[in-house]
């Protein structure tokens, strides 16, 4: 994901600064002014993306330790060299210290070290107008309390203090930023900006390195955050849970002389995932970048120049690649990460490739793998019994590759799609699974109650829900309700599937979460197969344009509208959804009838409604006539009422005003324009 | 003159006049033939079928705005009206004129409304008088109309009628309606 | 002398006229017959010129432009498409082979009758869907452009005369009841009994310029788009296809097609000789 994201940035960050240059001298103040500011704005972006892989790089476990000796005042000077032109820019004083009593030299990763004091310090400048900032490293203060256990062993720890005389965290924030500690996922740590995320990295290569954070702060007078580490890093060391302790200190209150309330907290995160100690990158292939949904090729060949060209043809179709060079590393490889296919050059330097494949095709988490094998003839029936999934004829040459690359990616491209079927019938489940799993590209996977549904769904994603309504314990009704509740599951396509009688009502409720249902007869198990292909294979389907383009036009709440009550009285069904979420996504509370008798018996017993939005061709009663009926009403006479039609001549338009419409809107319905109108009408 | 359509309409004992007529006529005929007889509403979708394996031209049940191909014979379907305009055909299904649907009259009026002094009409065989009004106005608008010789005719009424309201620039017999054709529209 | 010209000259005259008249309408009441298609479009005024007693179409055009009434004389000619209860048997026999099993599987059902002139088709859509047993979870919309059309319709009457032929269609379609069981004769005409309308709505929405106001799980519009030139014919199926729910059926007319249609790749054909059209993309 890096390359993909810093590339284009960068060019554009180039290319700004080209501009505000003004080398061809043709802009005007303003214009040098402009494209400062996108590179300014671009830098921070990149800042933030660097900030974000490094998170999402340490957190998926892919962020490598490479532990060295390491003397103390080799760290104080880097952070001296590298922060005193702040300090002078700032007009600060900057002190580095360390103490006699530090052992040198330490055994851990300088990289990550300096990381994380680069965070810590260029925090502290961040929020320091006057004053100095201090990093200190010594041993820990007598009677500090770590939450893990190697670390309690003083005597083995060193601490890395960064003091500041800056304005210190008001223990409201202080809270938060242990509230963002606490989030493992970063998603809030992320909502407080630079510092917030900046401290999360540091936070998880302190777990990395087998230490944790601790922060005190006292408002008005300044922050310590102090880095812990063990004096030697072990990676079976490494706390099995994110670790963070954070001292909030309030202000002394006045005649307390002792009055330092010290509250200590530490929070258990996510556990860390176990190191794997990988094998050297030699061919620059995308272990660092790899996230969740991303297809992963591994090419086994010795040959680093054939290898190097296996990894660009697979990085060109789309894959991310691990490249191997021995058997031991492709071990390890597949160990580490979770593979999608493997290509296998069985002459391995002097190994024997199809030991390789045996192998994998042992282990319980490559077993399932597909490995592409570039054979002689000899082996191809060898490797074909072990279990490969396709044979290239030697020799190996370039072509041979993009062959076999090629394969895999196809193969790959034919993507499985998961669907979910909730039905507590043991034969019907079984049916609908037979059904629905029989094409290769679909995994059916299938349980008798909400409350396992629940479970599935959060387990791993799925493409498609379908979904009896009767179910024993939890309802489908509030099965559903709770899901889409959930943003993960907001486009979700839900097939409901049932042989219950439904009322209109029911419908009604239904369609604002289920794009479709299919009552239970004779015909219904081809529809059921079409409307699930049609969900599967083409996801945009859950969502017609038409409503999605309603639901993009979405913009921050507004005061007029927040909180309003809107009545809506039309039959189009693709309003109920999509007009539907469109107000309530403004705070809006909306109530719904689908004709105009019904509409007026809604407002009868919501009073308090303050806008109507009337369809024009309804059953029962019609909009025209729904509207004159309201306006005879003494307590609406004046209720704004917003006709909406799909007719488009001007006779019809004076029709609804002649009824007694405030107003008219044509359909389909411009979310904008509906309610720029709308704020004229609730306007006060 | 040059000739761009040829519009021919029959009733009783038409179907089989089109089809010696059509078996006469060349597969490269140059130009388009639209074709109206009277059956019933729910009438046969076969005839299209039989009427083209007797001759070199093919025939078709016109579908809604066909774009008439030369070579090609179409039939007006049964319980439409079948219209002519520069660039294709269309369907109606109006209330019946004089008791028909297809009429005779509503197709040469639309053929001699578009295609003017380079339509063609013939009338053939019939027991109504559709289609005289419709040939004459051909006539009227420059166009070469053709009447079957009422004595060679299943049926003269229809053929009578025609010569009754002077459409007729030639009354010839039915063998005789082919050759004179070619002879007016070119080709084979 | 004659001139030579002179035919090519007044049929070119003629067509000027039309032009004004269907762009006068337009520019007054804003109904749009520009795409229609010619030669029908033709006829009918012409129709309406001779039943004013007028003798050209100019003629024609000033009086709808100064007297509301006479455009509401022609509105009914040029709405009034001629059909006929189950008109097409083969249609209805294959729309309940093919069609109702599918239909049965949803909840609740919308159809929509595009361009439903006098509501033949309608009632005999809503028997057909009545001896189906779907006709209580089902709404129908009947539309048409002009309202003293559909007024007509509303009173579900029709001619004594026609109910032969009706008869007989309903019976070839495969009706399973007796065609009598839903109408009761009342002089010269014959009146459909009312719960047949239970669950129409009629309403008035006009093809050529009004938008889509609903999803719909059928859609008939036979010898509807016949009246309407390629292009018009085209935005239509365009309003159709946004209309049809996704599976949805589309009802033509038995000369009607879809082959030069955009739309084509978004159907498939349910029946090799009944228009009926199933929506898949």
């Amino acid at each position: 994901m890096s390359h993909e994201l810093r590339t284009p940035l960068n060019s554009l960050l180039i290319l700004a600064k080209l501009l505000s240059d003004n080398q061809d001298g043709n802009l005007s103040e303003k214009q040098i002014e402009f494209a400062s500011t996108i590179h300014k704005a671009g830098s921070d972006l990149l800042e933030l993306i660097n900030d974000i892989l490094d998170l999402s790089k340490v957190e998926a476990g892919k962020m490598d330790i490479t532990p060295a000796d390491l003397a103390p005042d080799d760290v104080r000077q880097y952070a001296a060299q590298a922060f005193t032109p702040v300090a002078e820019q700032k007009g600060l004083v900057f002190e580095t210290e360390v103490t006699s009593d530090v052992p040198s030299p330490i055994f851990t990763d300088e990289q990550r070290l300096q990381q994380v004091l680069r965070n810590l310090l260029s925090n502290a400048f961040k929020f320091t107008e006057k004053g100095k900032v201090t990093l200190r490293i010594g041993r820990p203060a007598e009677g500090t309390r770590f939450v893990h256990d190697v670390l309690q062993d003083a005597e083995h720890v060193v601490a890395f203090s960064v003091t500041d005389t800056g304005i210190g965290v008001p223990e409201d924030k202080l809270r938060l930023i242990f509230e963002a500690f606490q989030q493992a996922d970063g998603t809030t740590a992320r909502r407080y900006g630079g510092t917030g995320l900046g401290l999360s990295i540091s936070r998880e290569i302190a777990r990395l390195l087998g230490g944790e954070i601790h922060a005190e702060s006292v408002l008005g007078e300044g922050s310590t955050f102090t880095l812990y580490l063990p004096t030697t890093y072990r990676p079976e060391q490494s706390p099995g849970m994110a670790t963070t302790v954070v001292e909030s200190r309030p202000e002394p209150a006045k005649g307390k002389a002792t009055g330092k309330a010290r509250t200590r907290t530490s929070a258990k995160g996510k556990p860390a995932p176990v190191p794997v100690p990988l094998p050297e990158d030699e061919l620059g292939d995308d272990r660092a970048t790899i996230k969740p949904g991303d297809r992963v090729l591994l090419v086994v060949e010795a040959d680093t120049s054939l290898a190097g060209h296996a990894v660009a043809a697979a990085r060109t179709r789309g894959l991310k690649v691990l490249a191997a060079t021995s058997r031991e590393s492709a071990h390890r490889l597949a160990q580490a990460f979770k593979l999608d296919a493997v290509v296998l050059d069985t002459e391995l330097g002097a190994e024997d490739g199809l030991i390789l494949l045996d192998s994998l095709k042992r282990h319980p988490a490559t077993r399932l793998v597909p490995v592409h094998v570039i054979a002689d003839a000899k082996q191809r029936q060898a490797a074909l019994l072990s279990g490969a999934a396709g044979v290239v004829d030697k020799p190996v040459t370039e072509e041979t590759l993009d062959l076999a690359v090629g394969r895999v990616a196809d193969l790959l491209a034919r993507e499985v799609k998961r669907l979910l079927v909730v039905e507590d019938d043991d034969r019907e489940r079984g049916a609908i699974v037979e059904l629905l799993g029989a094409g290769a590209d679909v995994e059916v996977s299938a349980v008798a109650t909400a409350e396992a549904a629940l479970e599935e769904l959060q387990a791993q994603p799925h493409d498609c829900l379908v979904l009896d309504l009767k179910l024993p314990g939890t309802s489908g009704f509030s099965l559903l309700e709770q899901v889409k509740k959930d943003d993960r599951f907001h486009n979700l396509p839900v097939i409901v599937y049932t042989g219950q009688e439904l009322t209109r009502r029911d419908e009604t409720r239904l369609k604002k979460y289920a794009q479709t249902v299919i009552i239970k007869t004779v015909g219904s198990p081809e529809r059921l197969l079409d409307e699930a292909s049609r969900f599967l294979h083409r996801p945009e389907a859950a969502l017609p344009a038409e409503q999605r383009r309603m639901l993009e036009q979405l913009h921050a709440a507004d005061a007029v509208l927040e909180g309003k009550k809107i009545l809506i009285v039309d039959d189009d069904v693709r309003n109920v959804f999509a007009l539907t979420s469109a107000l309530e996504n403004h705070g809006m509370d909306v109530v719904f009838a689908e004709n105009g008798r019904d509409g007026i018996e809604v407002l009868t017993q919501n009073a308090d409604v303050e806008l109507v939005l009337m369809d024009i061709m309804m059953p029962e009663m019609d909009g025209y006539e729904a509207i004159q009926a309201v306006r005879k009403m003494r307590q609406f006479k004046r209720l704004p009422i917003i006709a909406l039609t799909a007719k488009a001549m001007r006779e019809d338009r004076e029709k609804s005003i002649a009824a007694g419409a405030s107003d008219y809107i044509a359909k389909p319905i411009e979310v904008d324009q509906l309610l720029s109108l709308m704020r004229v009408w609730l306007h006060e | 003159m040059p000739c761009g359509i040829i519009a021919i309409g029959g009733s009783w004992g038409g179907v089989r006049a089109t089809g010696v007529l059509l078996r006469a006529l060349p597969a490269d005929l140059p130009v388009p033939i639209v074709i109206a007889l009277h059956r019933g509403e729910e009438g046969s979708t076969a005839l299209a079928a039989t009427l083209t394996t007797k001759s070199a031209i093919a025939v078709v049940e016109a579908t809604d705005k066909d774009v008439p191909i030369p070579g090609r014979a179409y039939l007006a379907p049964p319980g439409y009206h079948l219209l002519v305009e520069r660039g294709g055909l269309s369907l109606s299904t109006d209330e019946p004129e004089r008791f028909s649907r297809p009429s005779i009259d509503v197709l040469f009026d639309s053929v001699a409304v578009s295609y003017g002094d380079e339509a063609v009409g013939v009338i053939l065989t019939g027991a109504s008088d559709d289609g005289a009004a419709g040939l004459a106005r051909i006539r009227s608008r420059g166009g070469v109309t053709v009447v079957q010789e009422p004595a060679t005719a299943e049926r003269r009424t229809m053929p009578d009628a025609a010569l009754a309201a002077s459409a007729a620039h030639r009354v010839v017999a039915l063998e005789e309606i082919a050759p004179f054709l070619l002879k007016v529209c070119g080709g084979g | 002398m004659p001139d030579p010209r002179e035919p090519q000259r007044r049929r070119d005259l003629e067509a000027v006229e039309i032009d004004l008249l269907a762009e006068g309408i337009y520019e007054a009441y804003g109904f749009d017959f520009r795409r229609y298609s010619r030669p029908s479009f033709r006829r009918r005024v012409w129709r309406r010129v001779e039943f004013e007693g007028l003798t050209s179409i100019s003629g024609l055009l000033e009086r709808v432009l100064h007297d509301p009434a006479a455009m509401k004389r022609l509105l009914a000619d040029l709405s009034v498409n001629v059909s006929a209860m189950f008109r097409d048997p083969g249609f209805f026999r294959v729309f309940r082979a093919k069609v109702i099993p599918q239909l049965r599987t949803y909840p609740f059902l919308r159809v929509w009758n595009a361009g439903c002139a006098t509501g033949e088709e309608t009632l005999s859509v809503a028997i057909l869907l009545k001896e189906a047993g779907l006709y209580d979870r089902t709404r129908i919309y009947a539309t048409d452009m002009d309202d003293a059309t559909l007024d007509q319709a509303r009173t579900l009457a029709y001619p004594i005369a026609k109910m032969r032929e009706y008869t007989e269609n309903y019976i070839r379609a495969g009706g399973t009841r007796s065609f009598s069981e839903y109408y009761v004769a009342d002089g010269d005409r014959v009146v459909f009994h009312p719960s047949l309308a239970q669950n129409v709505v009629f309403a008035q929405h006009n093809l050529v310029t009004d938008r889509s106001f609903n999803e719909f799980h059928v859609i008939m519009c036979r010898n509807v788009m016949i009246y309407f030139d390629r292009d018009l014919q085209e935005h239509v199926h365009k309003l159709l296809y946004e209309s049809l729910t996704p599976f949805g059926v589309l009802g033509l007319g038995s000369r009607e097609t879809l082959e030069l249609s955009g739309h084509r790749e978004g159907y498939e054909q349910l029946d090799e000789t009944a228009r009926l059209y199933r929506k898949v993309v």
